[in-house]
């Protein structure tokens, strides 16, 4: 029997390692693109601008990709050393259309390469709009946290992230952090009765013990790529563990397009053959589906449009049942108590700590509202000095003064369905597919208010901790990178049912967030994880 | 790349580019070290940036063209950042801060502060000040700036207007005042045909071109233009016809310093170059011009023309020659001709080129290739016959002319000892 697990994303990973451990023979399909080696291990961040040939073809581009332009209004783009994001340039590129500009990777690992590897999981109260509860999952959260690197603490917040075990201590806090943390311990209790805001450290799926090999050496250079291994990569973590097992297959240079079917059931797998631009077609048996929720979302709508059975125009299959994305708010602040003070050159270079905003909310929302606590590091300064609105040479004086007092919150805030979101496809003769994925998304109705409450309390925070707020920074739709729900769990052919089948299809599996029903605020990555796990332990086949 | 000497040359786009002491200028400003590795990326980045971002104009293009002091460059800082987000400064200062923050003495030097925590909020009264003083004297002026504008912008306006959308045939377009002239009608929207002779100057600039995607608008043809029919086997190697040059610049030319009698072979050379090689361009081109009823030849010539110099008599012969030609060819041409076939001779002073030892009497009395590059422009824009500058270096010339040639040669001669 021939099961292909389409996508080598952090769910199609574990969904290919949880088959393999079923005893089933598993062949994944992939684009498979592969990222360079990161230069010079042992240095750290700055280090590099020592010992590199050409710092600056690394840090800003051979093409100074990366030297982001004044009145661009960009703080931060993606190193260019990290090919593994696919640009709208890219022949291959997927989606058309600029009011919702989505990430996308074509290479090994997918997007799950650059994870920000907070490791947190949903609860009841974040699934009270799917048809499964924490108990369905919890299984597979317990085997997710088996198979990554949990480095998390047992605080206050522990509760709220049930699936959570943590099997590494923390990562280190800067002084930043440090100082940040005690001053909420001192005033918690005010703060929570003010702003509902809960601070605490993060939960980091990397790996902290010092007598392991790839424990981290906070180097900095998180962003760039870790070049101790220690943040979690599914290319180079699980999938390689797959690929150790006699009954795998790994399969790269394979976009799959659309499936073959045959009385409600998938029978092959069109694709292009990305090195020689072929579209070719294989008979499988079933088909896991992890391509990332906007590619599965658009190999599913082909998939219907292409099958005679909905021909007669009975279902409308013109679009998928919804799209969704977790909407990025940042809201800068500065640490007044940090100003003049040293920053140290080596730490770890993602958020150290989060903060949980908990209110019962008006319109369904769920409580939980999650952020992250970048206090700020190794980056490329130079966006940032620009945006100070004093000229270069006083703004670089003003930010050398400030840097170690800088931080941002971002929220990942939730979403839903809303009547009239998801992907269609549209032709596009440019494209080697002849067609490309059109993202129709409109904001849910009270979702300005749920972002009004949570600034407004966010700020009142950190004013109490003795922070300056700065106004907040709302990214353009697509910047959330959390997408989901274009197959969500529902009633219909366009649909899926609670473990994960396709209801349209008996043999198709939705191993990513395709299905997801609702998009909760909480970080995505460690739940399709557990979500993988649960829908390839479950499919019967 | 460490060290303080100076970097290889690189192609300056004006408006957006900036030379070594421009550079320099800039970093003494910012409290940074200037370092040459670090120039070569700068000055890359900003000939991408010229080439993908749109071309200044107006009072935006005047404050680029202004050149980096001290305070001029806070008021220009300031100012920009406040009013002109995406003005050249804003990418020159931006880009100077990226680049050397990826170099560690440079993001030291960035982030530096005082030893105190208590120092830090002090130094933010000095920042506020600074910041109060720049409004209100850069805001003066700026003022300034904008009436001098008003009244001298007009040149400026004229010069992109007669430009704009022309293509222009420069000889000796790989160094010096060709490379001066070559990137400022690029700016001012021109399309450039280079003509050079093989070389390494010419493989870099090609280089250079190609880097920052300019291949359509810059073409160059390889040609000795002092072999009789070079240039016109050059112009169809690269698939330019004549019929589609507007101007042409002549002005290649080479100066070989070789005390008189001296070999014949030297003032042979020199005169190839200078006045055949000149004449044999322009022969090439006055047909064309004629058949489509207008085209313009500007020569450049040399006010050395009207003396005798020690170790320099080919060069100045040479000057002297092609001066008396072209105002025979303008008077052969007649007045009809003249009307189709526009012809502008010019006669700088000094240049500071690499003909030019740094630091001599002669640099100091020189002008800069870009500044050169831009009065003759503007001659050309304004349709002079003749064109001589700098003023002081002409009212010494005309003085030296006027002299008796006894005591011309008496003076002059001492140049040599």
């Amino acid at each position: 029997m021939k099961y292909v697990v389409v996508g080598s994303g952090p769910s199609g990973v574990h969904a290919a390692l949880t088959l393999l451990r079923r005893g089933l023979a598993v062949e994944m399909w992939d684009t498979g693109r592969q990222e360079a080696a990161f230069p010079q291990p042992q240095a750290s961040f700055h280090g590099l601008k020592e010992t590199l040939d050409d710092p600056q073809a690394y840090f800003l581009g051979k093409r100074f990709e990366a030297l982001l332009p004044p009145g661009s209004g960009e703080l931060l783009r993606y190193p260019p050393a990290r090919s593994f994001l696919t640009r709208a340039d890219d022949p291959c590129w997927p989606f058309s259309g600029d009011d919702f500009t989505p990430f996308h990777s074509f290479t090994r690992g997918g997007l799950g390469v650059g994870w920000g590897a907070n490791a947190v999981s949903f609860d009841d109260d974040d699934l009270k709009d799917w048809p499964i509860a924490f108990g369905d999952l919890e299984q597979a959260y317990a085997e997710a946290c088996r198979r990554l690197p949990i480095a998390a603490p047992t605080d206050a917040l522990s509760r709220y992230f049930p699936g959570i075990t943590p099997n590494q201590a923390p990562v280190q806090l800067s002084p930043h952090d440090a100082a940040l943390l005690t001053g909420y311990e001192r005033r918690a209790a005010t703060i929570q009765r003010w702003s509902h805001l809960q601070l605490a450290r993060a939960r980091i799926a990397a790996v902290t013990a010092p007598e392991h090999p790839s424990a981290c050496r906070y180097c900095g250079r998180c962003l760039w790529g870790c070049p101790a291994g220690s943040l979690y990569d599914p290319a180079k973590t699980t999938l390689l563990e797959c690929q150790q097992h006699p009954r795998f297959t790994y399969l790269p240079n394979r976009m799959v397009l659309s499936l073959e079917t045959r009385d409600a059931r998938i029978t092959g797998i069109r694709y292009l053959q990305t090195e020689t631009g072929a579209i070719t077609t294989e008979p499988c048996d079933a088909v896991f589906l992890a391509a990332g929720a906007l590619q599965s979302g658009g190999i599913f709508l082909r998939t219907l449009q292409h099958d005679a059975a909905f021909a007669d125009g009975h279902v409308r299959i013109d679009q998928t049942a919804s799209v969704m994305d977790t909407t990025a708010v940042k809201i800068p602040y500065v640490f007044l108590r940090q100003v003049g003070a040293q920053q140290p050159d080596e730490q770890f270079q993602y958020n150290r700590l989060i903060v949980a905003h908990r209110k019962p909310r008006n319109g369904g929302w769920p409580t939980h509202c999650h952020g992250e606590v970048l206090s700020l590091n190794t980056l490329l300064y130079h966006p940032l000095i620009e945006s100070i609105p004093l000229g270069s040479r006083l703004a670089m004086q003003t930010f050398a003064r400030l840097h170690a007092a800088l931080g941002v919150v971002t929220y990942f805030l939730p979403d839903r369905q809303v009547d009239g979101n998801g992907l269609s496809v549209v032709e596009d003769r440019d494209s080697p597919t002849g067609d490309r994925l059109r993202i129709h998304y409109q904001e849910a109705a009270g979702k300005q208010a749920l972002l009004r409450e949570t600034v407004r309390d966010t700020r009142r925070a950190l004013m109490l901790l003795g922070c300056l707020p700065w106004p907040p920074q709302i990214a353009p739709a697509g910047s959330g990178i959390h997408y989901a729900g274009t197959i969500p769990m529902g009633e219909g052919p366009l649909r899926s049912d609670p473990s994960g089948r396709a209801n349209a299809y008996r043999n198709l599996f939705l191993c990513d967030g395709a299905s997801f029903p609702t998009l909760p605020s909480k970080s995505i990555t460690f739940n399709l994880i557990a979500n993988a796990i649960r829908v390839a332990t479950l499919a019967a086949i | 790349m460490t060290g303080t000497q100076p970097p290889t040359p690189r192609l300056i786009i004006p408006g957006w580019g900036m030379n070594w002491e421009q550079y320099q200028t800039a970093c003494r400003y910012l409290g940074l070290h200037p370092d040459p590795g670090l120039y070569d990326q700068f000055a890359r980045y900003l000939l991408h940036a010229a080439a993908s971002q749109p071309v200044p104009t107006g009072f935006a293009r005047w404050l680029a063209a202004r050149q980096p002091g001290k305070l001029r460059l806070g008021f220009l800082d300031l100012w920009t950042r406040l009013l002109m987000p995406s003005h050249p400064w804003r990418f020159r200062l931006n880009a100077i801060l990226a680049v050397h923050e990826c170099d560690p003495r440079g993001c030291r030097e960035m982030l530096a502060q005082p030893t105190s925590r208590l120092g830090a909020w002090l130094s933010f009264f000095r920042i506020g000040s600074a910041t109060l003083l720049n409004l209100t004297l850069g805001g003066v002026w700026l003022g300034g700036q904008a009436c001098a504008y008003a009244i001298l912008g007009r040149a400026q306006q004229r010069e992109r207007a007669h430009f704009d959308g022309q293509t222009v045939l420069i000889t000796g377009a790989t160094r010096g005042l060709g490379l001066a002239l070559a990137v400022r009608l690029l700016a001012l929207g021109a399309q450039v045909v280079g003509v050079a002779r093989a070389g390494a100057g010419l493989d870099a600039l090609r280089c250079q071109i190609a880097e920052a995607g300019l291949q359509q608008r810059f073409r160059l043809a390889t040609a000795d233009i002092s072999l009789p029919g070079a240039i016109t086997a050059a112009l169809a190697e690269i698939g330019v016809d004549a019929a589609h040059i507007d101007a042409a610049i002549l002005n290649a030319g080479i100066k070989e310093e070789v005390a008189l009698p001296g070999t014949t072979r030297t003032l042979r050379r020199v005169f190839e170059v200078n006045v055949f090689g000149a004449m044999d361009t322009a022969a090439t081109l006055i047909p064309a011009f004629q058949t489509r009823g207008s085209g313009h030849l500007i020569f450049i010539s040399s006010l050395g023309r009207w003396h005798g110099m020690p170790g320099s008599g080919s060069y100045n012969a040479s000057k002297a020659a092609l001066s008396l030609l072209v105002e025979s060819l303008a008077m052969d041409l007649g007045e009809s001709g003249r009307k189709t076939v526009r012809i502008t001779s010019i006669e700088p002073g000094l240049i500071r080129t690499g003909m030019i030892m740094a630091g001599s009497l002669q640099d100091r009395l020189a002008v800069s290739a870009e500044e050169a590059a831009a009065r003759i422009l503007r001659c050309a824009a304004a349709n002079r016959r003749i064109c001589r500058f700098p003023l002081l270096f002409t009212l010494m010339t005309a003085t030296l002319a006027c002299l008796p040639q006894g005591m011309r040669i008496k003076l002059l001669g001492r140049i040599k000892d």
